[in-house]
């Protein structure tokens, strides 16, 4: 099993780049339009933004600063297949994201279900 | 005998629910037929004794004389200075500075494992690290008791080992090591009376700490919340306290969350009463919300204010829901002690309500907790697919029989797309056999009903003409057009979304390759 952290400017973009590479398929059934998983992709996940530095509030629940974002979007995919996807492929070293079961921090190519630690 | 049939008495069908009474692999009318299931994730289920686990394949034991009793435990383990063995115990008495008990060659490099110590004594404290290869598994003081750890060694070192620490005596009961697998594994979920087969969809669990509660960042208001208080659903005591101050006012805690606009969330945890008559709300604090919530929960007589949904777990404790859509990026969640149901109230400094499993889910109804430990978990969707195909010819039925979790639910078909597919609809009752040349059969159960209602579902081909049955009724057909196309069915359930399957507990799932009688079709999905 392959996952990949994926980091876009927007989610259109991300959107549009995981369409492109067939890892999901728009489907319209009974006039629904829905996203069906292809290729072996197993799970699309959208993370959105990332907080950098949380928000802080009074005791009233007043927001006294706003969250800091790091830039852009960002998405976890898991699949069977490889894919490359250059650039938009990131490496961090500390997941807000994981799967059920893998270790929080897993990413890249080969990921054995087996070979990972449960937390 | 091409297709046999078995029959008991005149005329009359043998039906043993739960257990199969017999079949012949001859002819082929009916044939027991595997069915792959997928799911490239862990997932949990409440198990027989009513407890919330991980559901997991364990091995054999790899440890030789795991429970210290055999003939010659120094045989099967190497033991530091300082270790000795008697009664079953395996005995570090402090004076082999940090001395270790090892076991070699019990692991294989890249396999994970479960680890499960029970420790009868331990003084000081010192770490008692837990080594699985060279990986770390636990490095902390392990309190009397049992603990369970997985892990798994990612070079060489193929040896198991934990750690005494100097002057502190330490003695092990046991120490055993299995080889866990987690994915791929279909969940059998209790609901106390029941068990059924649960199919969910792809969802994630945006709490980061859904167990340790304090570590999410929430802030707590004349309030604070306490680690580790009490046994939690799933056994251990690992349940949090939000606890009340004294002061004469609102208990709470609360955090804002980064979601999507416009976006369904549904939000769970569990909870239970600690002091007299203390509850739960949930209240969305008018931030982000197009319909804002308060919810309480009473957590003593297991009842729930409008929009809530409450869910009993026993021994107190109570899983408490609420879904509710966004209108902002940045949505509020609170969480309440309140007294009977008043949220402002002098507190007593130690009392509050107990709390575990915190979820925070896009979606219209709460699934399966997913446990969470440092970030946001997906549990994926869970597929059930037929691995031959199996051609459905001139006659057949299709019966289902269990509860939809979500609307609109796909129950049999040839596969992800358009091809041809069995379809129930909860919120108009509506039950159709699509091909691709178009509606075969439409027949509606009643006006419709609330999701998680148990149904038993039967469509039948007979001849080309369809019928539908549903809850031991015939139904009448708002749509018939005959066909005797074959049909390829390929899969169990799936459904019109991005994810699959939505959720589904299933009781039964059969296809025949033959028509059924009226009467037969009535008794098969009575209630």
């Amino acid at each position: 099993m392959n996952i990949y952290k994926l980091q876009y400017t927007d989610k259109a973009t991300g959107d549009a780049d995981l369409l492109a590479k067939g890892t999901y398929e728009v489907v319209t059934e009974e006039g629904v339009t829905q996203e069906v998983y292809t290729n072996g992709t197993q799970a699309i996940v959208y993370i959105g933004q990332i907080v950098e530095i949380p928000a802080t509030y009074d005791k009233d629940g007043h927001e006294l600063t706003p969250p800091v974002y790091y830039s852009g979007v960002f998405y976890d995919l898991m699949t069977t297949e490889e894919f490359d996807f250059g650039t938009n492929e990131i490496f961090p070293v500390d997941c807000v994201h994981s799967f059920l079961g893998y270790a929080k921090n897993a990413e890249g190519t080969d990921i054995d279900p087996d070979e990972l630690i449960i937390e | 005998m091409a297709n046999p049939s078995l029959q008991i008495g005149n005329s009359n069908w043998a039906i043993k629910e739960s257990n199969l009474l017999g079949y012949s692999t001859a002819g082929t009318r009916f044939l027991p037929q595997p069915i792959t299931m997928t799911r490239a994730s862990a997932g949990t289920r409440v198990n027989s004794q009513g407890l919330i686990e991980t559901v997991e394949l364990l091995g054999s034991e790899l440890v030789d004389c795991s429970s210290f009793d055999c003939a010659d435990p120094a045989a099967a383990w190497i033991e530091g200075s300082g270790w000795s063995f008697s009664g079953g115990k395996a005995k570090y008495d402090g004076t082999g500075g940090t001395s270790g008990l090892v076991q070699s060659n019990v692991i294989e490099v890249g396999k994970q494992y479960k680890i499960i110590v029970e420790v009868l004594s331990n003084q000081g404290s010192g770490n008692n690290t837990i080594y699985l290869g060279g990986s770390v598994v636990s490095q902390s003081h392990l309190a009397v008791g049992t603990h369970t750890f997985y892990g798994v060694t990612s070079n060489t070192n193929v040896s198991i080992y934990i750690y005494g620490r100097s002057g502190e005596v330490f003695e092990l009961g046991s120490f055993s090591v299995k080889e866990v697998t987690k994915n791929n594994l279909a969940r059998v979920d209790y609901d106390g009376t029941a068990s059924s087969l649960l199919v969910e969809p792809q969802r994630t669990n945006l709490i980061t700490y859904s167990e340790a509660i304090g570590s999410n960042g929430f802030n707590p208001i004349n309030s604070t919340i306490v680690a580790d208080q009490t046994t939690s659903p799933d056994g251990t005591s690992n349940a949090d306290l939000l606890k009340e101050n004294t002061a004469n006012d609102t208990h709470f805690m609360f955090k804002d969350f980064n979601l999507s606009n416009g976006q369904a969330y549904s939000i769970s945890v569990f909870a239970k009463s600690n002091g007299v008559n203390r509850n739960l709300r949930l209240d969305g604090g008018g931030v982000g919300w197009s319909s804002n919530f308060g919810i309480n929960y009473d957590l003593t007589n297991g009842t729930v204010g409008s929009g809530g949904v409450i869910e009993s777990f026993g021994n107190g404790w109570f899983r408490c829901s609420v879904t509710a859509t966004t209108n902002a990026t940045t949505s509020r969640l609170l969480v309440y002690s309140i007294l009977n149901s008043t949220t402002s109230y002098q507190g007593d400094g130690s009392s509050g309500v107990f709390l575990y499993g915190l979820q925070f889910e896009a979606g219209s109804y709460s699934t399966s907790y997913i446990p969470t430990s440092g970030s946001t978990v997906t549990r994926v969707a869970e597929s059930y697919v037929l691995p031959t195909t199996i051609s459905l010819d001139s006659d057949f039925c299709l019966f289902w029989d269990g509860e939809v979790l979500e609307g609109d639910i796909m129950l049999y078909g040839s596969g992800n797309n358009n091809s041809w597919y069995m379809n129930y609809s909860t919120g108009s009752g509506r039950i159709i056999l699509d091909e691709s040349s178009g509606r075969k059969v439409q027949a509606f159960l009643g006006s419709g009903s609330p999701v998680g209602v148990k149904t038993k579902i039967l469509i039948r081909r007979s001849s080309g003409v369809h019928s539908v049955f549903a809850n031991g009724t015939k139904l009448t057909n708002t749509v018939s057009v005959n066909s005797t196309t074959t049909l390829s069915l390929v899969s169990m359930f799936w459904s019109f979304n991005s994810s699959f399957n939505k959720g589904l507990e299933v009781n039964q799932s059969q296809v025949f390759k033959t028509s059924l009688s009226d009467s037969e079709a009535i008794a098969l999905t009575s209630l």
